[in-house]
């Protein structure tokens, strides 16, 4: 779909990771968070995993991240 | 504290914590009807996140349809403590006050700095201010800069420019001061050179001019020297600036007197003493009797960081010595001693800067009844010349042309 805006993923080290772009979670856990961004679903993995803060378009996953995939 | 901090907390925030339920679908509830939520933390089965004051009125509505049980914790910020507060009216009348007073203070120049003087003494450039209408208490747009900057520079004579800038209340005026430029000696207008004092020459530099007077003679106070009127060879007199080094053994007189009977003081203690200036009021800081006996003072004005610059207030410390008067009896012998010190250092002074050579010197002292009298008698070498401006057309007193045999004995000196 190219005429969508692309997802942006900034991750600082693997404590933190800002996802712009993203629509909703689809499933929140300490060691799994799994967003869905414009068709696309950014799944990471880790430890002690938060949404630290989420708007309408931005959210920002907190702790130790371990793995980032895509799908 | 981050800018954002300060908006959130000028918007106010709640703090708020949901468990139980689809967390996921209450977030993406909250992300979709545009409440924000940030500083998240999981807890077990519990999460905890803070948003705006507004959007905490929808998390009900939301936690319901995503079937969260929702607890409010904490409200904070600007508009809580509004709320809070707002039967308090004195409080915000207070506040209103204090500001209108602040913006009201900022009117007004409360400080006068002058910058960048050497010579000019301040005084003098804080007193034509003031009566250009620069000074303490006066509206800031009743001062035209520019004009001040003009009428300023006129007054003051030895300034090259002036700037005067109004920075929020205070006033600073920067001055560089004119470089002199060095005196110049006209040539062209005739000089003779006369005695400054009575003596003996002993020596004599002629850079310029007819000298009437030798080695060896005894001159008197304003008998010329040299003469600025010269003879040619054809026998014509032509008028000339004349110079010269003369110098003569002279005759100083200096004396010291010290009294037997001394007044001394000691230190008897210190005493200190604050007050708050409002305006012209001195209001004083210390409980304390007035000070009694001899006392010497000193009285610093001090700023007070931040408030002076916008009001009229200053403190002001008084530092008192306090002091014991004695009187003491010394013999003759040390009064001898102190006078001979006075007599030294008066030397100093009179000599010393004037460039005297003392080459004899003869001290008499005499005990009288209630001091000691110390007198010096000396012989000085010292440049006596003088130069004086020949005024023609007018009768000059005890100074007359030199005579045409003198000018011929002139001519055999040199």
């Amino acid at each position: 779909m190219a005429f969508l805006s692309p997802v942006r993923v900034e991750l600082l080290g693997n404590r933190q990771a800002v996802v712009d772009g993203c629509r909703g979670i689809i499933e929140y856990s300490d060691t799994c968070i799994r967003l869905s961004a414009q068709g696309l679903i950014l799944k990471f993995t880790g430890t002690g995993l938060e949404i630290r803060a989420f708007t309408d378009s931005e959210a920002i996953v907190a702790g130790t991240i371990l793995g980032l995939e895509y799908s | 504290m981050s800018i954002i901090s300060i908006i959130r907390f000028f918007r106010g925030t709640v703090r708020f914590s949901v468990r139980d339920g689809f967390l996921e679908r209450f977030i993406n509830l909250c992300a979709q009807n545009r409440v924000p939520v940030w500083d998240g933390r999981r807890q077990g089965s519990r999460y905890t996140a803070c948003t705006t004051l507004r959007g905490s009125r929808r998390l009900p509505e939301l936690a319901q349809r995503a079937g969260v049980i929702l607890e409010p914790e904490r409200r904070g910020g600007a508009p809580v403590l509004l709320h809070r507060y707002r039967k308090r009216t004195g409080l915000f009348a207070g506040i209103a006050l204090v500001a209108a007073a602040i913006l009201m203070m900022g009117q007004f120049v409360w400080q006068v700095e002058v910058l960048g003087l050497q010579t000019i003494p301040e005084q003098e450039v804080i007193a034509a201010l003031e009566e250009l209408g620069v000074r303490r208490g006066v509206l800031r747009r009743d001062i035209d800069a520019r004009e001040v900057e003009r009428r300023l520079m006129i007054r003051l004579d030895e300034a090259a420019w002036v700037a005067v800038n109004l920075r929020g209340s205070r006033a600073v005026v920067e001055i560089q001061e004119r470089v002199a430029p060095p005196e110049r000696v006209d040539d062209h207008v005739p000089h003779n050179v006369v005695a400054a004092k009575p003596g003996f020459i002993t020596y004599m530099e002629v850079y310029n001019g007819q000298p009437t007077v030798k080695v060896g003679d005894s001159v008197d106070i304003g008998e010329m020297l040299v003469s600025g009127i010269m003879e040619d060879k054809k026998a014509r007199n032509r008028t000339v600036h004349a110079r010269a080094r003369v110098l003569a053994q002279t005759r100083e007189e200096l004396r010291a007197e010290v009294p037997y009977r001394q007044e001394s003081f000691t230190v008897r203690g210190v005493a200190v003493r604050r007050y708050l200036n409002i305006l012209s009021l001195q209001l004083p800081l210390f409980w304390g009797t007035p000070i009694e006996g001899p006392y010497k003072l000193e009285t610093v004005v001090h700023d007070i960081p931040l408030i002076s610059s916008i009001a009229p207030i200053t403190w002001s410390r008084e530092a008192f010595l306090l002091l014991e008067a004695h009187q003491t009896d010394i013999t003759p012998q040390e009064a001898r001693a102190m006078a001979e010190e006075q007599l030294r250092e008066l030397e100093e002074r009179s000599f010393g800067d004037a460039g005297i050579e003392i080459i004899q010197r003869e001290l008499n002292g005499q005990e009288l009844p209630d001091r000691f009298l110390l007198e010096g008698v000396y012989l000085c070498q010292e440049d006596i010349s003088q130069e004086k401006e020949i005024l023609t057309g007018e009768e000059v007193p005890g100074l007359e042309a030199p005579p045409l045999e003198e000018t011929a004995r002139g001519k055999e000196a040199s």
